[in-house]
């Protein structure tokens, strides 16, 4: 036998006497007791009743007696009940107990076995004699149709309340013929609906994100939102769903503080960049972890090669995602040590839901077209440019040349020329269509779909497509044992287009091609075959874009598996055993054929490629949960053991010299000189101890520890085997007695953390000694040789991130304001690091853990339900700034990194502790030589500066200008600040979506400029260059025409321009039709994207990175594939 | 309380684990080799000795920055505004301690060095079955390291000496090593001279030969002799080696007879060839020299040039229009490639003069570094001369003098030098001269200047001075070994 009592609250805190007191008064309860009936009837919980304006207490009794359970209620409470009218024939306790409560002030509970009927929090403490009832009926449903239980269903203005049941069906009494209802339920935005008597109503409860009971997954595991401590953010498929977008990776831009989104690459399936809170690291990759429902992906899997890198997480159909967690601080990621410095990003896909089969079907059809043309020189003004540079340089004119009149005839006959840019860019259609399949029962719950994907570019046949399936099962064998699957599989095919640089030695990106190709340049020869390259003298050997555009073929293809299968086994209640198994392999193909048309092709006799790779990765997880109550205690722990295994293998050999282009790349064999094959082969090998433990008391003091220890193959002999804890605290003080008086702050939480994880993405074998290939031909025939490539460290490590944050999760006016500010630090040691060692050893660097960086920073996340009557407006905010700075790297020279491009001479970002990674370290541009008098007095960087030649700002104040003494720091590719800005508006069956997203203060260094902004032959000139200075145009601040382009030139910040943006990313128009004949809901809508962007970038698109994952090379536009806008129509049907 | 299933649930996937966890952080290798499991064969010692070949090939060693190093600061080339700071620096003797190719040049030739003492540390622990293969290997690879030294200690003079294998960052000094470089460098050619085949064939063409051993053991001794050692005993040596290396048949070394010839893909191991880098087309093992010369937007060749060493004016116009290199040193005329009804001509609508000697219209690889034409580190006109000048400081303008340079001289169709019209002096400018006009491109000038003390003199339109005999030892190799010493005239 059991009895509980109910005791309000507010008494918990009482001493045991009072306690006891309060136990005396029981007296006056009404307490009815009753035996447990030992009978199947009380587990089939039938119950019957026919009563008409019967009292309430009556009416329990009869539950109480026909359920065998136990009923604790007040019997003050009771008598103040309105009577009683219900017909139920063999319902369940709960059905009985909710139609017998219908309209009345009180709730109900099930605590072992006891009913408790206490007040609604609402109800006053005492009733008034209400006025003669009217009827309402109605469902309320979700956002899927689904039926909503347990919606609290209340008269505005009035006290009565009831609550949907099952079948989200309520019945509600009215005072008069109309009155307004308030729903409310956990987890949604509260509605007011006005309803007229004898009327049934259908309500749909939109989602809330900022509720406090919501769940977020975080690893291995999932919290509700008010129990973390540490700093996450989520994204809702609905979010993703509003802007259309390749791959979930886009879909997080600007929704979530403190992650930089960048699309290094516009192509279609292009690669995108993202940060979480600044880069950690200088050598090993910096992308953030993805785990696909608890299967952490290895990201590559494209299969490379030179040209248009696809992203490999495109392989993942956006539609089947439910949500996206970003784990970002120390406490969020440390559970994935040496793979957590990064952030962590945890995808989780739709998963079945008992009911119906619910069948939704998504679709949408739109054109994308370039966001603009870059305004360059027409015919006559480039060859006008051309002699003139010349004359500058004491030589003779090229226009026109009699012995050559097809490319330099007469000026004045050149016209406008050839606009190459129209040849190269298209419009171009990109569509979408997913359909799904959601439902179960208790046994088995499913959720099935498939989707394709087609979206050609805006270069002229460049395309990318993706066919996906999907199928999660989520399968109850006995009770206490489920078993989860998770299995999807996609084909890429894309037909990829040069975009990316310049190619260097006449292999022209079609971009490069498409600005640099002048406008006095015939497309084709006089014999009608194509112009092979820019034949102007003195000019960059640019291809022919249009040759490469029309037969270049480059066709990419992945097919990847992920699947993973969960057995989850419910050892006790509280005790859970998760087994997973599951393994990730793709194969990517990318075979590409240059024929005889394009340059490159004419000088190999037609060239084809086929490059191989296949990744593999099995994991098995062995994580055993515990979840634990203890009054005021409640105690959430985790611990298990994990392995991954990574395998890696590529293959790729190319063939040149074709009798015929007939081919393409499908028969190597045919050609008449083979390339050398390549291949590789790789493995690693990932072990892993983890645990946490959440301990929460009394709801508000919250603390969270977790460790993970990592073995990795990868590191050094010395240092398999790395630890990394974390520790976090949280006060939920508006849970605190004292805080219960501001009505208006619904949710106030203060959290800190601190922890420390890893970074383990480094090449396999680093730590050590190998031979490399060195091939050398004697007598005609190629020799195989091996020497030391490296010199081994087996004392190689990980590097460690440590992580501090300090948070703030506040609520105000019942959760309709949200606010969340962060602050974190960051700092990484044993940054991993090439460092120069005497080159007398045969080698000028080892890889070793030195040096050190910090990355530190705000973000704010600011969310509203601005307005929540019939038109709704809920806006989103976030803003974030990270400031990254090298610390050390002992033994390290200051020194520029890599090379942007060869031939131009462009060199890298600069390098050097006490400065951010990124920024440039070049000559500053101070205009030109105007007059006779500046140019006597210098400074000159060349002996013979004329007027009209550029000066530069001399920086060591020596007279003259040098590279090397006189550069100083110009630009710096980190933004300031980032922010994004989603406003969601309805009213009635209109939906609007506007969302912003944008950058402020980051510099781009525009390479484009090298050979468009120069004044001189080298290709086509921007329309700006009209402006060049002549000696009859003395202000201008644009150096005059020259063959011979000043090199100084190009290692100045004239390549440098602020890349701030503003861009209204998407903007979605949409209208909804309920209850259609067979159809729950039809949403038609239109979206834009990228329709306004607000810059003073002059390139194609301030949004860019050519370098693609350098971690070193930010903020470089060097010929990238350009972004489009594009006008998007569809529709959302769910049957 | 359910004790037993919960540990069983945790015991059979631990012990599963554990079970394969003996090992399983050890790294497994498939397409790499690694020390621990090479070394180990006669075959391996081959394998081994091919990647000290390899390191020939390097654009910062032999293949380019070398060749530019000791060509650009000459009076015959320059680098028509080719973008790179180095080189306008280099041309205009404007260096500085960080110019970029000193340290390209310096740790280039240490990797040659670190993979030849890797082959002979490892010689010991094999068990070679083929007669006389150990010793050849040794030689082969003694040879390249000698190589490597000399040509180090000629740009730098000193130079950490480094005979073991690197498997870790060793500091190494420079101060006086200088005579116990050069006993390297001499007993390295010595052993190579005494262990080598006289002539390699089939397969093994390209290989050292003691013929190229003894050539550069000459070579060697002739710069120990010259500026700034001026060991002037060494002169005779430099004499006896050359004349010995002219003299032996079974090298069979002879002047071919047209100059062109020298410079023709289906000629380069003819009987001038002493010992080149090695270049083919078409597997990864070509250069992009003649790409470099080549005439920018010139239609000149297929993939089209950069102009980037090209020829000084005046001396292009030195040159006697009489002398048959001139059509074979300079590009003079041509048809267009891609408007093969045009000729293009210097002077004329070709704008700058060009170098036209590593330009062989048969050579034509897959792309721009693909050119298959080798590079000549030494060849029989270089040795003539080499024996011309040591025995003219030996013995003056004598009849031993003139024999080299007359032969020279002769190819050329340019009449023979008599010995009444010339001093030592003046015989030695004639034959620097000389070998200006026969190897000029080739990467050996400034070290003529240097030897013969000749920079100052003959370079008038930049300032030269005596710092300019030496390069510096690279600034970012003096960052990181703190053991260096900066060479005087640079500190």
């Amino acid at each position: 036998m059991y009895v509980n009592f109910i005791v309000p609250r507010r008494t918990k805190c009482l001493c045991i006497q009072s306690k006891l007191w309060r136990m005396m008064k029981l007296s006056v309860l009404f307490v009815m007791v009753a035996f447990m009936h030992v009978s199947a009837a009380s587990n089939a919980q039938q119950i019957t009743l026919h009563k008409t304006n019967a009292k309430l207490s009556e009416t329990l009794e009869d539950i109480r007696k026909q359920s065998g359970y136990s009923l604790l209620c007040d019997a003050d409470l009771i008598n103040r009940a309105y009577p009683v009218t219900i017909a139920v024939e063999s319902v369940s306790l709960e059905e009985a107990l909710q139609k017998s409560l219908l309209g009345q002030p009180f709730s109900y509970k099930i605590n072992n076995r006891t009913i408790v009927i206490h007040a609604k929090h609402e109800s006053p403490g005492r009733l008034q004699q209400q006025p003669p009832q009217r009827q309402v009926t109605g469902k309320v449903v979700d956002g899927n149709n689904q039926p909503l239980s347990g919606v609290s269903v209340k008269l505005k203005g009035g006290q009565a309340t009831t609550v949907t049941d099952a079948d989200g069906l309520f019945t509600s009494l009215i005072p008069s013929d109309n009155a307004t209802l308030i729903f409310t339920f956990i987890g949604f935005a509260s509605q007011e609906v006005a309803v007229r008597a004898g009327s049934t109503v259908n309500v749909k409860m939109v989602e809330e994100s900022s509720d406090l009971d919501e769940v977020v997954v975080v690893g291995y595991g999932t919290m509700r939102k008010r129990d973390l401590t540490g700093s996450v953010s989520s994204i809702k498929s609905e979010d993703i769903k509003r802007s259309p977008v390749t791959s979930f990776d886009q879909a997080i831009q600007g929704k979530a503080a403190g992650v930089q989104v960048t699309q290094a690459s516009s192509a279609p399936g292009g690669r995108v960049v993202i940060r979480v809170r600044g880069g950690n690291s200088l050598s090993s990759s910096n992308e953030p972890l993805y785990v696909v429902d608890g299967f952490p992906i290895s990201a590559g899997s494209s299969a490379g090669g030179n040209g248009t890198a696809q992203n490999p997480l495109a392989t993942l159909n956006t539609a089947d995602i439910a949500s996206i967690e970003i784990l970002k601080d120390a406490s969020a990621t440390a559970i994935y040590g040496a793979r957590g410095a990064n952030g962590v990003v945890l995808i989780t896909t739709k998963r079945g839901s008992v009911g119906k089969p619910q069948v939704t079907f998504d679709t949408y059809y739109g054109v994308q077209t370039l966001i603009k043309k870059l305004d360059m020189m027409n015919a006559m003004e480039y060859a006008t440019l051309v002699n003139e540079a010349r004359a500058n340089d004491g030589q003779d004119p090229v226009f026109p040349n009699p012995n050559n009149p097809h490319y330099f005839p007469e000026i004045s006959s050149l016209g406008k020329g050839i606009d190459y840019q129209d040849q190269v860019f298209t419009s171009a259609p990109t569509q979408n269509h997913n359909i799904g399949i959601n439902g179960g029962n208790e046994g088995i719950r499913y959720s099935i779909g498939g989707g394709y994907f087609g979206q050609e570019g805006i270069i002229k046949n460049s395309d990318f497509n993706r066919a996906s399936f999907r199928s999660n099962l989520d399968i109850q064998i006995i009770p206490n044992l489920t078993v989860n699957t998770n299995i999807s599989a996609s084909h890429i095919w894309a037909n990829g287009m040069p975009s990316e640089g310049d190619g260097g030695g006449g292999t022209g990106g079609v971009v490069h091609g498409a600005i640099t190709m002048p406008a006095s340049v015939p497309i084709f020869d006089e014999d009608g075959s194509y112009t092979m390259t820019n034949p102007t003298p003195g000019s960059t050997p640019s291809n022919n874009p249009i040759a490469t555009v029309n037969h270049y073929k480059d066709k990419q293809e992945i097919d990847r598996l992920l699947g993973s299968v969960d057995v989850n086994w419910e050892i006790r209640n509280d005790l859970t055993l998760k087994v997973t198994f599951g393994a990730d392999r793709s194969t990517a193909n990318r075979s590409y054929y240059w024929p005889k048309e394009t340059h490159r092709g004419y000088t190999k006799d037609g060239e084809a490629y086929q490059r191989y790779r296949r990744d593999a990765s099995y994991l098995n997880e062995n994580i055993l949960t515990y979840n634990k109550v203890f009054g005021d205690h409640s105690i959430n722990a985790m611990g298990g053991f994990t392995w991954q295994v990574f395998h890696y293998k590529s293959f790729e050999t190319s063939s040149t010299g074709y009798s015929t282009d007939l081919y393409l790349a499908d028969n190597l064999g045919a050609g008449t000189t083979y390339g050398q094959p390549g291949s590789s082969r790789t493995q690693s090998q990932l072990a892993s101890y983890l645990g946490r433990l959440n301990y929460v008391y009394k709801d508000r003091y919250l603390f969270t520890f977790t460790a993970r220890s990592d073995g990795s193959s990868k590191f050094g002999a010395n240092n398999k085997w790395s630890f990394f804890p974390s520790v976090a605290v949280a006060w939920r003080a508006s849970e605190e007695e004292f805080m219960q008086s501001l009505y208006w702050l619904s949710d106030l939480k203060l959290r800190t953390s601190y922890g420390k994880t890893g970074n383990q993405n480094i090449d396999s074998y680093k730590s050590m000694a190998m031979l490399g290939t060195m091939n050398y031909p004697l007598g005609g025939a190629l020799n195989s040789g091996a020497g030391p490539n490296n010199i081994p460290n087996p004392d190689l490590k990980w590097e460690t991130t440590a992580t501090t944050d300090v948070g703030l999760d506040m609520g105000l006016f019942n959760n309709r304001l949200s606010l969340v500010v962060d602050y974190y630090y960051k700092k990484t040691t044993d940054l991993l690091w090439n460092i120069s060692t005497p080159s007398s050893t045969g080698f000028t660097s080892i890889f070793k853990n030195i040096g050190s960086l910090e990355n530190k920073g705000l973000e704010m996340a600011l969310g509203a339900d601005a307005l929540t009557g019939q038109f709704k407006w809920n806006t989103q905010l976030n803003w974030s700034r990270n400031r990254n700075k090298v610390l050390e790297i002992p033994g390290y020279t200051p020194s520029t990194q890599g090379s942007i491009s060869g031939h131009l001479k462009i060199n890298g970002s600069w390098l050097e502790p006490g400065l951010p990674v990124g920024v440039w370290n070049l000559l500053k541009y101070d205009g030109v030589f105007q007059n006779e008098e500046q140019l006597a007095e210098g400074p000159h960087s060349s002996s013979n500066d004329q007027l009209g030649d550029a000066r530069f700002v001399d920086r060591n104040g020596d007279g003259t200008i040098n590279y090397t003494d006189d550069r100083m720091i110009v630009g710096d590719p980190n933004p300031d600040f980032i922010y994004g800005w989603t406003n969601n508006f309805s009213f009635k069956g209109f939906d609007l979506s506007v969302y912003i997203q944008g950058s402020q203060g980051n510099d781009i260094l525009n390479v484009q400029r090298a050979e468009t902004n120069v004044s001189g032959p080298w290709g086509n000139q921007r329309r700006e260059m009209l402006d060049r200075w002549t000696p009859a145009n003395t202000t201008s601040g644009i150096p005059r025409a020259r063959v011979t382009v000043d090199p100084l030139l190009l290692q100045s910040d004239w390549l440098i321009e602020d890349g701030s943006y503003l861009r209204f990313k998407t903007i979605s128009l949409g209208y909804t039709f309920e209850n259609l004949k067979f159809i729950n809901s039809l949403r038609l809508y239109v979206t834009g994207q990228n329709l306004i962007t607000i810059t003073d970038y002059q390139g194609f698109d301030p949004e860019v990175n050519s370098p693609g994952n350098s971690n070193l090379q930010l903020g470089v536009d060097y010929n990238a594939y350009p972004s489009y806008k594009a006008m998007l129509f569809g529709m959302n049907i769910s049957f | 309380m359910k004790i037993k299933p919960i540990i069983l649930a945790l015991a059979v996937p631990l012990i599963f684990f554990t079970g394969c966890s003996e090992g399983f952080l050890e790294e497994k290798v498939y397409s790499n080799i690694t020390p621990s499991n090479f070394y180990k064969t006669e075959d391996d010692a081959k394998t081994a000795l091919i990647s000290v070949y390899s390191s020939l090939r390097s654009s910062n060693g032999f293949q380019r920055q070398i060749i530019l190093a000791a060509e650009y600061p000459g009076e015959a080339t320059w680098p028509n505004n080719s973008g790179e700071a180095w080189r306008t620096e280099m041309d205009q003797f404007k260096w500085t301690t960080s110019s970029t190719g000193f340290y390209q040049i310096w740790s280039q030739l240490y990797v040659t060095i670190n993979r030849a003492n890797t082959v002979l540390s490892y010689m010991e622990n094999i068990q070679f079955e083929t007669p006389g293969l150990k010793e050849r290997i040794i030689g082969e690879a003694r040879f390249l390291r000698g190589l490597a030294y000399l040509y180090l200690i000629r740009f730098f003079e000193n130079v950490p000496l480094k005979t073991e294998e690197n498997m870790s960052e060793i500091e190494s000094s420079n101060e006086g090593t200088s005579d116990a470089v050069w006993a390297l460098i001499f007993a390295d050619f010595e052993y190579a001279k005494n262990n080598l085949n006289s002539k390699n064939t089939g397969a093994d063409v390209g290989r050292a030969t003691a013929g190229a051993a003894q050539t550069m053991l000459a070579k060697a001794y002739l710069s120990y002799a010259g500026k700034p050692w001026n060991k002037s005993e060494y002169w005779s040596k430099a004499a006896e080696e050359a004349k010995s290396v002219i003299d032996n048949s079974a090298y069979g070394y002879d002047l071919e007879g047209e100059y062109e010839k020298v410079f023709l893909l289906e000629n380069e191991h003819g009987p001038e060839y002493i010992f080149s880098v090695e270049y083919e087309s078409f597997m990864g093992q070509g250069w992009d020299f003649p790409t470099f010369t080549g005439i920018r937007s010139g239609d000149q060749l297929k993939l089209d040039g950069w102009s980037s060493l090209t020829v000084e004016t005046a001396f292009f116009d030195g040159m006697d229009e009489a002398d048959k290199r001139r059509n074979k040193t300079f590009v003079l005329s041509y048809q267009g490639i891609n408007n093969p009804d045009r000729t293009y001509t210097y002077p004329g609508n070709i704008s700058l003069p060009h170098y036209n000697k590593y330009i062989d219209m048969e050579d034509v690889g897959s792309g721009t570094a693909d050119y298959a034409l080798n590079h000549y580190i030494t060849r029989f006109s270089d040795l003539l001369l080499m024996h011309s000048e040591a025995e003219n400081e030996v013995n003056g303008p004598g009849d031993n003098a003139l024999y080299g340079i007359n032969r020279v001289r002769a190819r050329a169709g340019l009449p023979a030098l008599k010995s009444s019209d010339f001093t030592k002096e003046t015989l030695r400018e004639a034959i620097f001269q000389e070998r200006l006009w026969e190897l000029c491109e080739e990467g050996h000038v400034w070290f003529d200047m240097k030897r013969m003390n000749l920079m100052t003199t003959r370079i008038k339109k930049y300032n030269v001075e005596e710092k300019h005999y030496v390069f510096p030892i690279p600034q970012n190799e003096l960052d990181v070994n703190p053991s260096l010493v900066q060479n005087s005239l640079y500190k």
